[in-house]
């Protein structure tokens, strides 16, 4: 480990209220969850903050129920609370598929949802499922609640509309109809990081979102609607991959990421008609 | 046979399974401290000044040493390495200082508060950049970056290439890999009041160690003992002397106290010695009823900033350039090349892989020119056991047309894919390694001890040294063999030091089971005979049981102990200076097949199957042959497909495994194991090496069929599907 432990400082609120005040008045604090993001960066030696609240005790942030005829999903349910879901995966299998990808079985333990969409990385592999679906960012602070359109979470490159004193308690999804569809394209078969990432609905109004191919986690609008006004598949696909803004990096090229997108665009339309 | 030839579990499994084995890791010595080392965070500088006040204001620190404190030794393969630099760094991850200090948290600490000026200075990274005229200069005493030269030729060259019906060439680029041992590298040292050194070192090589150490440390090696905890893989990463242990020794000897230094996981990537980046230029050709008739060969091998044993690959190179199939001419350049990044070293297969990729590529494009069966056309050219080849190599047993076959047999064409942009397609590659040694240092001896104790117990103390490979089962079924005793009554002493051991050169070149398997049969033969001696002499009955026959020799008048040790050297010799002779007591020769699909709108390749052949001489244990032989596919499935080092500015970009690609399970096909015995006539009960060739011919194999399948040949490794994409729209 390349960070000394030592000066770190835990807080272990008992309740979410606890936690909201400690974040207000013991600030700057940061929220844990199941900490797999944040350990990455404590051991890479990369980890600013001193301070943390660990809120794994608090079931009440772990519930998954049914919300009228949607879900709302406590913001510590992990990976493996998603998948093991009769509720998850009645009304939202794109989340279950997508939490079936992620990293192995311990990651799938410990790794929230919550901590999915808190982390902001743009190959978060929940997060084009959430944008898919049109979910609503639940946050709460000492101040109230205040629930965020999905689509206007993120603001730039890991950067969110949340502050500091908010915590994220829930994501609400509201009914989804049509079929849902996801898939992930990693650098190996299994514990790989997304080159890219899809989740896609199909109905009248198709809704797609995409992962690792911009600052954040994408909908891409021209496509979207030239699928539903009728335009072939062929012809959505040139759309797609002039829409959306991949980058080269270590684990791909631009290139190829929008080569595959539009592949996957095509998998998607021809797997889910 | 009761105990060759069996599928005994390894002796040591149990305790890895349960994790009572002990790995430097898991090691503490009383009053134990903990070191840290400071690395350069820049590829290439003078260094200005190191201030480390800071750095001892830590609460703890008992310790802080740079290169000022230290003796001013150099050392390493080509005498270019020193334990902490003191004037220039020459990649990123030299090492500036040490502390140690009671716990980890507070040697990092110190290290974070020593402060480092270097004024930089122009880097280079890539080989051809490094040879050209005017480059930065590394090691400014050699006077170039180049660091040698290796030639060899055999034949017309010129002749074979202008009678030639078809001739194939290409250039061929290879990445470093990382060996990425489970357990990353470490030691502990302590001194005694006597000042003798005691390493507790998961070194390949104890006895070379001993040598080198005691000259980078200015002791006598008289003073210094190694002591081998149990070794977390290696695959060549220990096959050297390297900064840290030096290191270790004198935070030791500075603070009296016992010291041990553990490297994280992100700086044992920072600091492996990879698998040296390769460009290999090849050419061959073939007559047109498929006899070839010359190769030529021009390579660069990367040594990184410091020669290690990444400098020794053109040399294991050149034996299978030189020997492999019947080609009467062949030409041969390698040079060596000092660049601003991390030394490179040894890994499994150990140049093999990087020259056959080429060689076996250019097999199978001169194949489809000639329309031959790939199969046939390495026949037609294939060694033979009882001959000599043009570059002294003396063949023994070969079961060359044997692994052809297998393969041939089990390697089907596959069923039409379900999709049009779906291709499939089969390849084969061949294999040839030494299977006997390597005469690399002057004695490519082991020596073993076997002793018979009052209760039967047999301890078996040999030189050779466990790196997970399996040493101490096969030794321990070979002394029972020999000995006609159970295996279970049988212990091989692998904690025993190098005090107490007989010499060995160490644990590389697939030589354990043959080499140490030999000095082990001997001893046991030995052993054996002065039981059957006392028998005789004290008139025993045949049928009386071992232990007591040993009990009765042991306690008669001038009674004597049932103890034998033998020291083997196989019948072989170093190469000349124009790198011809026969290095290996015996050759081994394998083939693989494999089945894949490439998806073309992807470039995703997935290897649907894969059948390795090997000749092994006899599998002393088939159970463990398989392993290694699945365990070197898998490896050099990832040398082919997945892992490389990023690299940007000298500093690694995904130095770590999310990053960098090992397969996981699921990347892995279905492996179909062959072994052949061909019976060996020098190896034990006519064993040869099995632990390298299966990591050499995957990569092209795989190549070979992705060629089938889609017409495209793939000259760079890793095949990732971004290359293959590229490689099917014409590398646009
Ligand atoms: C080996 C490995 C493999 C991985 N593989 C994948 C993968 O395949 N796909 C993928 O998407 N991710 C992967 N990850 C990343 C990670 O596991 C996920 O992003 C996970 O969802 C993070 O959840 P967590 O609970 O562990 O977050 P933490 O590490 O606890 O927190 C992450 C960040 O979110 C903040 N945070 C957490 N919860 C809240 C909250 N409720 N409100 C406000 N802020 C909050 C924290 O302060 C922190 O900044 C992998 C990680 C590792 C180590």
């Amino acid at each position: 480990m390349r960070s000394a432990v030592a000066g770190l400082e835990l807080l272990e609120p008992r309740s979410v209220n606890e936690a909201l005040r400690m974040m207000r008045d013991r600030g700057p604090a940061t929220p844990l969850a199941g900490a797999t993001d944040l350990y990455v960066h404590l051991n890479s030696g990369t980890l600013k903050p001193r301070r943390f609240v660990n809120r794994w005790a608090l079931d009440e942030l772990r519930r998954i129920a049914s919300k009228r005829d949607g879900l709302s999903i406590g913001a510590l349910a992990t990976f493996t609370d998603c998948l093991r879901s009769p509720l998850v995966r009645r009304r939202l299998p794109m989340l279950a598929a997508a939490a079936r990808e992620v990293g192995g079985v311990q990651i799938q333990n410990r790794g929230t949802l919550g901590g999915n969409v808190a982390n902001a990385s743009p190959a978060g592999d929940a997060l084009p499922v959430l944008a898919a679906a049109e979910a609503l960012v639940v946050l709460r602070s000492t101040e109230g609640e205040r629930r965020v359109p999905f689509s206007a979470f993120y603001t730039g490159y890991r950067s969110t509309v949340m502050r500091a004193d908010e915590l994220i308690v829930a994501l609400e999804i509201p009914p989804v109809a049509g079929k849902q569809w996801f898939r992930k394209v990693g650098t190996r078969l299994a514990q790989a990081i997304s080159k890219v990432v899809i989740a896609a609905v199909r109905d009248a109004r198709p809704r797609i979102a995409l992962g690792s191919v911009g600052p954040t986690v994408v909908r891409v609008p021209r496509t979207e609607e030239a699928l539903a006004s009728g335009a072939s598949i062929e012809q959505a696909r040139r759309i797609l991959e002039a829409e959306i803004k991949p980058i080269d990096d270590i684990r791909s090229t631009a290139a190829y990421r929008r080569r595959v997108a539009g592949n996957l665009l095509a998998c998607f339309w021809k797997e889910t008609s | 046979m009761k105990s060759v030839g069996q599928r005994v579990p390894k002796l040591d499994a149990a305790d890895k399974a349960t994790g009572k084995s002990r790995y430097v890791q898991d090691l503490r010595l009383p009053g134990m401290l903990e070191a840290k080392i400071l690395r350069s965070q820049v590829p290439h500088g003078r260094i200005v000044s190191i201030d480390v006040t800071e750095a001892w204001k830590v609460p703890g620190v008992r310790a802080v040493l740079t290169a000022k404190d230290i003796p001013a030794k150099v050392w390493g393969y080509s005498k270019d390495q020193v334990a902490l630099k003191g004037d220039r760094v020459r990649r990123i991850g030299d090492e500036l200082a040490a502390v140690a200090a009671p716990d980890i948290e507070a040697a990092t600490e110190a290290c974070e508060r020593i402060k480092v000026v270097i004024e930089p200075l122009p880097a280079v990274y890539g080989m051809e950049a490094a040879l050209a005229p005017g480059a930065p200069l590394l090691h400014a005493a050699r006077g170039s970056n180049l660091v040698q030269t290796h030639l060899y030729e055999h034949g017309r060259i010129e002749e074979a290439f202008s009678k030639a019906a078809k001739i194939v060439e290409g250039t061929f680029v290879l990445p470093a890999q990382q060996h990425g041992c489970l357990g990353p590298a470490g030691a502990i040292a302590e001194w005694d009041a006597n000042g003798r050194l005691t390493m507790h070192d998961p070194t390949q090589i104890p006895f070379l160690v001993q040598r080198d150490l005691a000259e980078a440390l200015d002791i006598s090696p008289a003073d210094l003992r190694i002591v081998q905890p149990c070794i977390g893989g290696a695959f060549g990463a220990r096959l050297d002397l390297y900064p840290h242990e030096a290191i270790v020794a004198l935070l030791a000897k500075k603070t009296g106290t016992p010291v041990r230094i553990l490297f994280s996981r992100d700086e044992d990537f920072q600091t492996d010695p990879v698998r040296p980046r390769t460009i290999v230029r090849l050419r061959t050709a073939a007559a047109a009823d498929g006899t070839l008739l010359g190769r030529d060969a021009d390579i660069l091998v990367d040594c990184g900033a410091y020669v290690s044993w990444g400098a020794m690959t053109p040399v294991v190179m050149v034996n299978t350039f030189g020997n492999f199939y019947h080609c009467p001419a062949a030409r041969y350049r390698a040079r060596t090349v000092c660049t601003n990044t991390q030394p490179t070293g040894a890994f499994r297969g150990f140049g093999n892989p990087e020259l056959l990729f080429p060689m076996e590529t250019q097999m199978d494009e001169l194949a489809r020119a000639l329309k031959m069966d790939p199969i046939d056309f390495r026949l037609k050219n294939a060694n033979r056991a009882e001959e000599t080849t043009p570059a002294g190599g003396h063949i023994t047993s070969c079961g060359f047309k044997e692994v052809l076959e297998a393969v041939r047999t089990r390697l089907k064409r596959p069923a039409a894919p379900a999709a049009p942009h779906l291709k499939r397609g089969i390849g084969v590659a061949a294999v040839f390694h030494v299977g006997g040694g390597a005469r690399i240092y002057r004695s490519d001896g082991c020596g073993a001890t076997v002793k018979v104790d009052d209760f039967g117990k047999v301890v078996v103390v040999v030189g050779a040294t466990d790196i997970g490979q399996g040493m101490e089962t096969a030794m321990a079924q070979i002394a029972a063999e020999e000995l006609g005793v159970d295996v279970s009554m049988v212990r091989v002493a692998t904690q025993a030091d190098t005090d107490i051991r007989l010499w060995d050169v160490g644990v590389h070149a697939s030589r354990t089971t043959f080499i140490a398997g030999n000095a082990v049969r001997l001893a046991a033969k030995e052993a054996r005979k002065q039981i059957e001696d006392a028998r005789a002499a004290l008139k025993l009955p045949a049928d009386a049981p071992l232990d007591k026959v040993v009990r009765a020799e042991h306690f008669r008048q001038k009674g004597r102990l049932i103890t034998a040790s033998v020291f083997y050297d196989p019948p072989t010799s170093m190469v000349d200076k124009a790198n011809h002779g026969n290095v290996s007591a015996a050759y081994t020769w394998g083939c693989h097949g494999a089945e894949v699909e490439v998806d073309t709108e992807t470039g995703q390749v997935v290897v649907k199957r894969i059948v390795a052949a090997h000749d092994i001489g006899r599998a002393i244990n088939p159970m463990h042959a398989e392993g290694q032989v699945e365990g070197g596919v898998i490896q050099g499935l990832g040398y082919a497909m997945f892992e490389e080092c990023v690299l940007k500015d000298g500093r690694m970009q995904n130095g770590y495994f999310l990053d960098y690609r090992m397969p996981g399970i699921r990347d892995i096909p279905e492996i179909e194991t062959v072994l052949v015995e061909t019976n060996d006539p020098e190896g034990p009960f006519g064993a040869k090496g099995i632990g390298e060739p299966p990591i050499v011919p995957i990569g092209p194999a795989i190549a070979n069929a992705i060629a089938d399948a889609t017409g495209v040949r793939m000259r760079e490794f890793p095949m990732t599907p971004e290359r293959v994409w590229r490689a099917l729209r014409g590398n646009r």
